[in-house]
């Protein structure tokens, strides 16, 4: 009796037991973190090449400066005024990357150099730290093309770069894999490295690392800076009116990509379709497609970079196209320059601008599906609000031309 | 008997001093009249001696006393040539002395024993000169009360002769200085014929000279002792290329034997073994003294000794002997079959076959750990400074993390309370798993006889207790305070269930509370929640009956100690983070398993020897589970449950593979079932035999980060960031990441678990989840308040690329799969006003200076001088030169209370055992 009495209550218990079991625990699943948001910005200073070069910042939050040679340890000093800052004081002689590390906020700086008969300008591009592409450049002109890879951070980096031109695709050997050490720059004259070509786009595929990626393509006449930036599917490349001028479309990766490009100069116009083949890129004459001032939508299947290049006689310039836009815009550079603001509008209403240049304030619209060109003399710099979202870019001439894009900080959502 | 002696010349007769060693008045009084008759008269009689007993002796009979043989032959006067030492338990015959000098004559020896016969039977024979092997384990060619007829009479060179009664050189005995006076009674003997031997001497026995011996002299004398003599012999008289290979085999037979006869049901050998190798730790100073002394008389070489050694093992070939004995009784029974006689008898082989061969498995399973040669999963780092965690225990500062008041857990302490006492500190993790594992099976088979259970299927059942589902469970969970509470829980068990005997007195009864108060307080030192365990399982045995209402008060003695041992912990932490933090799952994943265990249970309660047993085993599985089904089951309570299934599935398999009843209501298809399921919950385990490990995952840490110490003189800290499932002991979550700070250079046992967070953990969670938006440039210097020098990163988590566009963090390729930033802003974890401010242990010092010492510590107001808080952190004034820790005294009482305890459990096992000894 008292066995059956103990089976019982035994099996009993490890019945209920057995009803009630507890399921496995779930386990820990990883959140993905945010993406990147990059608060570096770099350029890079080559002191022997550059007369004068002064850079301009424009700050909403706290700022660092940070500055390095070849090997030797950073610099590293709080930015407390907004005075454009002479870089000559930063790199004296050589190669120097100088680079401004917002904490908390956004914030943009853009470098202005010029020489006798040269002017270039550009925005510092933010670091690459997986794939990131130069576009609109090339060797043609028998002057120096330099690539110019800048890490200012605390670890080595190192790159496979990829290139392509108007004769396919170049593989070489010395830009297979660069080793760019901690706080250091790494320069490379690509007109050694693959002469002549009229166009010429650099994929930078990152093996490890941080880095940040430009061209200054310099010579006797005129200078440009295009810096590297990472690949997206769309892009919007204000062209000017009275510069003759190239687009050229380069994928980030390595697979064929079908490219829809439409023009908007008060019409909205579909250009053409195509496919760009792996290991390719794609380059237009933009001012054939269209009359007076516009700018191109690009659309792709796959990431890429759109750029200009604007060239002319005894100048050039280029740089990437917009992929932002935005209510609020800066433009940076310095005083002295004759300049153009080139706002682009490519929704269907048409958009209110304010320009604040200096102590001025100027009033435009600029119509739907179109761009306005805004002639300025330049006095440090111009900010523009907008009721509709729009896109900015500008030039500035004498001597020399410079291309570059404006910053948003109200952004288009 | 005696025989014929050849009169020694009268004209120069050699003069004699028998010194008589005193061991009791009333034999010393039989030994002097014995002497006095001689018909070789002594020269002068000497009381060697000390304490009282001895001075009122030797001064009732007017006799000169002395504290040694070392003291007598240093004043001793030239003209006498020999020395007779005899014990003062022995009664020489009266021409006994006459042949000792005889033959020293005769054949220039310089030692000469005489012929030892039983005091209590003078026709049986107790030694005749001897040999050894070459470990000193006297081999006296001898069987069990054999009887004198005088078939060893013949004098001959030995080995060694008794100090019972031998003639000896003065000069030599000067020389030799005498007996060891460490030395007990039968290896002193031993030890100073090899001695007389290497200085140069002879030793003979001359069996015409006839002693009895009433042997009252081992009285006091504790079995291991003999042992320890012999070892400390060895030390004393081998060269050192002799020692080299005779130390660690002798080591290896003695462990060996003393495993074997612990399967064969004895204790006592292992135990004396381990007694006998502390002992001679312990005066191992001395043995070197007398090893230099022996160095200025030595002559000859070892192999003069070898000459004399019988070969191999003594204590082998006497186990192996007992082992033959023991199958010949199951051989020489009904063939091919065991009978039920021969299992309830302890002598039964099968136990000891069986304990074996689960033994081998069970070591084969686990061998990777027993090695000890790696850890795993971050548990078995043992502290760097045992000490300073016993400190922390008992109220002081806990460094773990980013530090607490709160103690580390008590099996950190109690792991480095054992890591202080263990002499081979580079053995000590081999020894504990060892012992452990050794523990759980034999504990448990010996918990299942103390609960009635007989016969060999006890060892099977130890074997699932102790290396099978719950300890892979365990494994998985890499919680190895588990692993070693496996160990000790069944002797808590069998402490409270053991009978009085009758006739036990006091002591034995104190002995019994002792192993209450010992066993408990391991197992609350180890689980903080174990008495759950205790009580459940002595209360389900109470409620079937098969334990008594007496040992109510053992039971309540060893609850008590395991909660006052835990007590500082207890005291300290929620009842949440005892119930978090890990849970080791109690349902095994195979439902066949569970089906097994069940078939098991079933054929256990019908057929086995003991179903009463097998019922208990089913209750304790069933609240074992029924635990884990509690909303707040983890943690600590998990350990409980997990005990509690153990015990309860060893237990099941034991009855179910027990074969009680032959023929009747039992079928042989009951039986064939139930071995079967047996056999799908052993197999279960075996399962598990490929990498050694138990569960346990690979020791990968291990080594791992030493290049902190390696690059910096004083390594910080260092935040690990890793996928939860690799992380070394507790940790904390991030977005998408676990981790941990490691202080030092490696996961040390003590850091395994993490406590409630305060506000310098908050701090640190938060720039790391700032950190994780990717947001952060200047990692290096947002860690750097909290001391952490490097930063490694398991490599494809996304946070790695937090590092990547950063100004002060260097990568350096150290690893391969983990990413290993070095932080360039580091700051130490005391922060003082200059450079001269490092760690020291827990605290910190430094130079006395004006200003501040920040520390990368959780604030605290017992911080001392001048507490204060910098952000979380804690600050403290350098005037002083030094950080100090007020401790909570609550906890220190406690902790010294547990300390008590465990010291006093010890005390009275040991004089417990002493009375049944007696």
């Amino acid at each position: 009796m008292k066995k059956a009495l103990v089976m019982v209550g035994v099996f009993a218990l490890i019945g209920s037991a057995w009803a009630f079991r507890p399921t496995k625990a779930e386990e820990l699943v990883p959140e993905s973190p945010q993406p990147l948001k990059s608060h570096v910005v770099a350029c890079v200073v080559d002191a022997d090449q550059t007369s004068r070069a002064v850079m301009q910042i424009v700050p909403f939050g706290g700022m660092r400066l940070i500055a390095a040679g070849a090997g030797s340890t950073l610099l590293d000093r709080e930015v407390t005024d907004l005075e454009p800052i002479e870089l000559s004081s930063l790199v004296p002689s050589g190669t120097g990357v100088v680079g401004v590390e917002f904490s908390g906020s956004g914030g943009e700086a853009a470098i202005e150099a010029s020489g006798e008969t040269s002017l270039w300008a550009g925005n510092c591009p933010p670091a690459i730290t997986a794939t990131g592409v130069i576009t609109a450049v090339s060797t043609d002109t028998g002057e120096s093309t330099m690539l110019y890879l800048a890490n200012p951070y605390a670890a080595d980096a190192e790159v496979a770069v990829l290139s392509s031109s108007e004769q396919g695709s170049d593989n070489l050997g010395a830009l297979s894999s660069i080793h760019i050490p901690a706080r250091s720059v790494v320069s490379r004259n690509i007109s050694d490295i693959f002469r002549l070509r009229k166009s010429v786009s650099l994929v930078f595929e990152t093996r490890r690392g941080a880095f940040h990626a430009l061209v200054i393509e310099g010579g006797s006449g005129d200078t440009m800076m295009v810096e590297a930036r990472p690949g997206a599917t769309e892009w919007f490349v204000p062209v000017p009116s009275s510069i003759p001028s190239n687009i050229l479309v380069a994928p980030s990766t390595q697979q064929p990509t079908s490219v829809l490009v439409e023009r908007f100069d008060g019409e909205w116009t579909t250009v053409f379709e195509e496919m760009i083949p792996v290991g390719e890129h794609l380059e237009f004459d933009a001012t054939t497609k269209g009359e007076g001032p516009g700018f191109l939508r690009i659309t792709s299947t796959t990431p890429v970079v759109a750029g200009i290049s604007l060239f002319g006689d005894g100048y050039r310039a280029g740089g990437p196209g917009l992929t932002r836009l935005g209510y609020e815009w800066l433009a940076v550079g310095s005083e002295g320059r004759r300049m153009t603001l080139l706002i682009m509008n490519p929704n269907d209403v048409e958009g209110e601008l304010r320009v604040f240049h200096g102590t001025r304030q100027i009033t435009r619209t600029v119509p739907p599906e179109s761009m306005i060109e805004v002639p300025l003399l330049w006095e440090g710099f111009a900010s523009v609000e907008s009721s509709v979202a729009v896109g900015l870019a500008w030039t500035a001439e004498e001597p020399g031309l410079a291309y570059s894009n404006g910053y948003t900080y109200t952004e288009w959502e | 008997m005696t025989t014929e002696t050849e009169p020694v010349a009268r004209v120069n007769r050699p003069k004699v001093v028998a010194a008589l060693l005193f061991y009791d008045a009333e034999s010393q009084a039989s030994a002097l009249t014995a002497v006095a008759s001689q018909v070789y008269e002594p020269s002068r009689v000497v009381v060697v001696g000390v304490g009282e007993d001895a001075a009122a002796f030797a001064a009732s009979k007017k006799l000169q006393l002395v504290d040694s043989l070392e003291a007598l032959v240093m004043g001793l006067e030239k003209e006498f040539e020999y020395v007779w030492v005899l014990h003062g338990d022995a009664e020489p015959r009266p021409d006994a002395l006459q042949a000792l000098v005889g033959e020293a004559k005769r054949t220039d020896a310089s030692v000469v024993g005489s012929k030892i016969l039983k005091h209590e039977d003078p026709e049986q024979l107790e030694s005749v000169g001897a040999a050894t092997d070459v470990f000193g384990e006297p081999y006296l060619g001898l069987d069990e009360n054999e009887v004198d007829l005088q078939q060893y009479d013949v004098v001959r060179d030995v080995g060694f002769v008794a100090a019972v009664s031998l003639l000896i050189r003065r000069d030599l005995l000067r020389g030799l200085r005498g007996l060891d006076r460490m030395q007990p009674p039968d290896s002193a003997g031993i030890d100073l014929s090899q001695r007389a031997r290497l200085a140069g001497g002879s030793v003979i026995v001359a069996p015409s000279s006839e002693v009895l011996h009433r042997r009252s002299c081992q009285n006091k004398v504790a079995d291991w002792r003999e042992q320890a003599g012999r070892i400390r012999s060895m030390f004393t008289a081998y060269k050192a290329v002799t020692l080299l290979w005779t130390v660690p085999l002798g080591l290896a037979v003695a462990l060996f034997e003393g495993i074997g006869r612990l399967l064969m049901g004895k204790v006592a050998p292992l135990l004396n073994t381990i007694k006998a190798i502390a002992w001679n730790v312990a005066v191992f100073p001395t043995t070197l003294g007398a090893r230099r002394r022996l160095r200025l008389i030595r002559s000859s070489g070892d192999e003069e000794l070898f000459r004399y050694q019988v070969s191999g093992s003594i204590r082998l070939k006497d186990f192996f002997a007992d082992l033959g004995e023991k199958l010949g009784l199951v051989v020489d029974s009904e063939p091919g079959l065991i009978s039920e006689e021969d299992l309830t008898r302890d002598k039964s082989v099968a136990g000891p076959l069986v304990g074996g061969i689960v033994l081998f498995f069970a070591a084969l399973m686990a061998r990777s750990l027993w090695a000890g040669g790696s850890g795993f999963g971050g548990y078995m780092l043992l502290p760097d400074h045992p000490g300073d965690v016993l400190w922390s225990y008992a109220g002081g500062w806990n460094p773990t993390g980013l530090g607490t008041p709160i103690p580390p857990h008590p099996a950190a302490a109690t792991v480095a309370l054992a890591q202080l006492l263990c002499p081979f500190n580079s053995a000590f993790l081999t020894i504990l798993n060892v012992s452990a594992g050794v523990l759980a099976i034999f504990g448990f088979s010996r918990m299942l006889s103390r609960l009635g259970a007989e016969g060999p299927s006890r060892h099977v059942g130890g074997f699932v207790y102790a290396v099978g589902p719950m300890a892979i469970a365990i494994g998985n969970e890499a919680y190895w305070p588990a692993t070693l509470a496996l160990g000790i829980f069944p002797w808590a068990v069998s402490a409270v269930l053991a009978e009085d005997k009758k006739g036990g007195g006091f002591r034995r009864r104190a002995g019994g509370i002792g192993a209450a108060m010992l066993t408990g307080g391991i197992l609350g030192g180890l689980a903080p929640l174990g008495f759950f365990a205790l009580i459940a399982a002595l209360g389900v045995a109470a409620a079937l009956g098969i334990s008594k209402l007496s040992s109510v008060s053992r039971a309540f003695v060893a609850t008590v100690s395991a909660i006052v041992v835990a007590g500082p912990y207890l005291n300290a932490v929620s009842p949440e983070r005892l119930l978090n933090g890990f849970t080791i799952e109690t349902w095994p994943q195979s439902k066949i398993l569970v089906a097994a265990l069940l078939v098991a249970l079933a054929v256990g309660v019908v057929a086995g020897r003991h179903w009463v047993i097998a019922g208990w085993g089913g209750f304790l599985m069933g609240i074992g589970w029924m635990l884990s089904l509690l909303p707040s089951f983890g943690g600590e309570l998990s350990v409980a449950a997990v005990l509690l299934v153990s015990a309860g599935m060893g237990a099941v398999v034991a009855e179910a593979f027990s074969f009680g009843r032959h023929g009747g209501s039992v079928t042989t298809a009951v039986r064939t079932t139930g071995a079967l399921a047996v056999l799908v919950v052993v197999f279960s385990a075996l399962g598990g035999i490929g990498d050694g490990r138990l569960g346990y995952p690979k020791g990968e840490w291990v080594g791992k980060f030493e290049f902190a110490s390696a690059l910096s003189e004083n390594p910080g800290r260092i935040l690990l960031i890793s996928d939860p499932a690799r992380i070394p002991g507790e940790f904390r979550v991030g977005p998408g990441f676990a981790y941990r700070l490691i202080d030092g250079d490696e996961v040390n046992f003590d850091e395994a678990w993490l406590y409630e967070p305060r506000n310098g953990d908050v701090a640190l969670d938060a720039v790391l989840q700032n950190l994780a938006s990717l947001n952060v440039t200047r990692p290096g210097e947002a860690l750097s308040r909290f001391a952490i020098d490097w930063v490694v990163v398991e490599q494809g988590l996304p946070i790695d690329e937090a590092f990547v566009a950063q100004f002060d963090m260097a990568k350096i390729p150290l690893l391969t799969d983990f990413s290993v930033y070095a932080n360039e802003r580091a700051r130490p974890v005391f922060d003082g006003p200059d450079a001269s401010w490092v760690r020291q242990g827990v605290l910190g010092r430094g130079d006395p200076k004006p200003g501040l010492v920040k520390i990368a510590y959780n604030a605290d107001d017992r911080f001392r001088p001048n507490p204060g808080i910098d952000g979380w952190g804690a600050t403290v004034s350098p005037e002083k030169g030094s950080v100090g820790f007020k401790p909570d005294f609550a906890r220190r009482a406690m902790a010294l209370l547990g300390f008590l305890i465990l010291g006093c459990g010890v005390g009275f096992v040991i004089w417990g055992r002493k009375e049944s000894s007696e």
